[in-house]
């Protein structure tokens, strides 16, 4: 079996598999290198704690536990699925029985700013330390981009004692995941920090000759900056396939199991997997931890010949920490859910409703309250299940 | 296998992942809103659920030692 992508998801798959007792030869790749790594703490202690790396997912006794063949500093540039093999950047073929699809997804971008320096994306640890030693410089930050990514890194920066600024260009932050009341509350939560919070605004150009010296705004507002993080979503990585497999701008083409279409024993787990949802039968695409863990889970069960006749089923559990406040949301929200408000004895939980049934829960340092709806979500989900 | 189960709470910052993973081990404390393990716990069988939620805590707070 070879597993393309040593995130959380293509270590988890490989973790379950042997757990599960599945003995057969294994190959991780990976394009990054060095030892496999956690990503959640790149947009908060890593960029906040000189000397502070991400956590290792695979070490070198864990990997001689699971008995895997890694390979790092490896991109797989191709695949040829009628013989089953994977072209590599430095002209490897590598056969492959059992594949998994975990490359993950990176940074869009925005084509108007790569004249300059000084512009920055979060991706990779890299990334993370690239923006940790220019903060050290003591910049005037912008972050353009009011999603999970930008939020923390304006909460890193201002922990810092740093400048902030960040152009949303939604009404909202977070408002692709959050219903209005709910962003409304993590938008006071940033101003009550001091960050300057600027949404329904667009980037229309950079400022400055080589080096960024500002970003000019749609309103034609001249905002200074001395390092800008741009964190506006991500695309999963699928050049790769080819055109063997469908795939679209938002992801490979997976059934409501995992399974990639146009390939047989195949499948794909984390950002990269586009699969229809159990529940509404739309197609669905996440880029969470805890999401990914659960499909690599599933996947592996299924490689490993367990009996899986269930479609794969997520709450969605999401968090994440700004400004100190754990936030924590699960299910979902949106159009045709209401969403009420109710204080805790430590925060604060929104809860979303369709009608009488709870359908998610967004917390402000309300942890039990949170799992006590995940839970309820998580039952839910079972019950349907059989 | 039995383990030892040890929370860092300097670490641990109530993700609620490891309750999901072994509701019958873990809870979040109703004071502190951290990991705690359940009064008669952890049993001899409770060990594939342990390793599943020591893997499953974001920040590793769960230790787990053979005993």
């Amino acid at each position: 079996m070879v597993v393309v992508g040593a995130s959380v998801a293509g270590v988890r798959v490989v973790q379950a598999l042997r757990s599960s007792g599945h003995d057969s030869p294994v190959v991780l790749v990976d394009r990054e290198n060095g030892a496999p790594y956690d990503k959640p703490a790149l947009s908060k202690e890593v960029l906040t704690s000189p000397g502070t790396d991400p956590s290792v997912l695979l070490d070198d006794a864990g990997l001689r536990d699971l008995d895997v063949d890694l390979r790092v500093g490896t991109t797989i540039t191709g695949i040829a699925p009628a013989t089953r093999q994977l072209e590599s950047s430095d002209g490897e073929r590598i056969a492959f029985g059992a594949l998994v699809v975990a490359t993950g997804s990176a940074p869009r971008r925005i084509p108007l700013l790569d004249a300059f320096t000084g512009v920055h994306y979060l991706r990779t640890r890299a990334d993370a330390e690239a923006i940790r030693a220019a903060f050290a410089q003591r910049p005037r930050v912008v972050v353009v981009g009011g999603g999970f990514v930008g939020l923390e890194v304006a909460s890193s920066a201002r922990s810092l004692g740093l400048e902030v600024t960040v152009v949303e260009a939604a009404h909202r932050p977070a408002g692709r995941v959050l219903p209005a009341a709910v962003a409304d509350h993590l938008a006071a939560l940033h101003r009550e920090h001091s960050v300057r919070l600027l949404c329904g605004r667009t980037v229309v150009g950079g400022l400055g000759s080589t080096r960024i010296e500002g970003l000019e705004l749609d309103d034609g507002t001249r905002l200074p900056a001395d390092l800008v993080v741009v964190g506006i979503g991500t695309a999963p990585v699928t050049d790769w396939l080819g055109g063997g497999v469908p795939t679209t701008g938002d992801g490979v083409h997976c059934d409501p199991g995992l399974a990639v279409h146009g390939l047989s024993r195949t499948w794909a787990v984390g950002d990269v997997a586009a699969w229809p949802d159990a529940e509404t039968g739309h197609p669905r695409r996440t880029e969470h931890w805890t999401t990914a863990r659960e499909q690599a889970a599933y996947v592996a069960k299924v490689i490993a010949g367990g009996q899986v006749s269930e479609p794969f089923r997520t709450t969605g559990y999401v968090w994440s920490d700004q400004h100190g406040t754990r936030i924590q949301h699960v299910g979902r929200a949106g159009p045709g859910t209401v969403t009420r408000s109710e204080p805790t004895d430590t925060g604060r939980l929104f809860v979303h409703c369709r009608g009488d049934e709870v359908t998610g829960a967004t917390a402000f340092d309300a942890p039990r309250e949170l799992l006590a709806v995940r839970r309820l979500l998580t039952t839910g989900n079972r019950e349907v299940a059989r | 296998m039995s383990y030892r189960v040890d929370i860092d709470e300097t670490l641990c910052n109530g993700y609620g992942n490891c309750v999901v993973a072994a509701p019958e081990v873990f809870d979040l404390d109703a004071e502190s809103n951290i990991a705690v393990v359940l009064p008669g716990h952890p049993v001899e069988n409770d060990g594939p659920a342990l390793r599943e939620a020591a893997t499953d805590c974001p920040v590793r707070a769960i230790v787990l030692s053979e005993t």
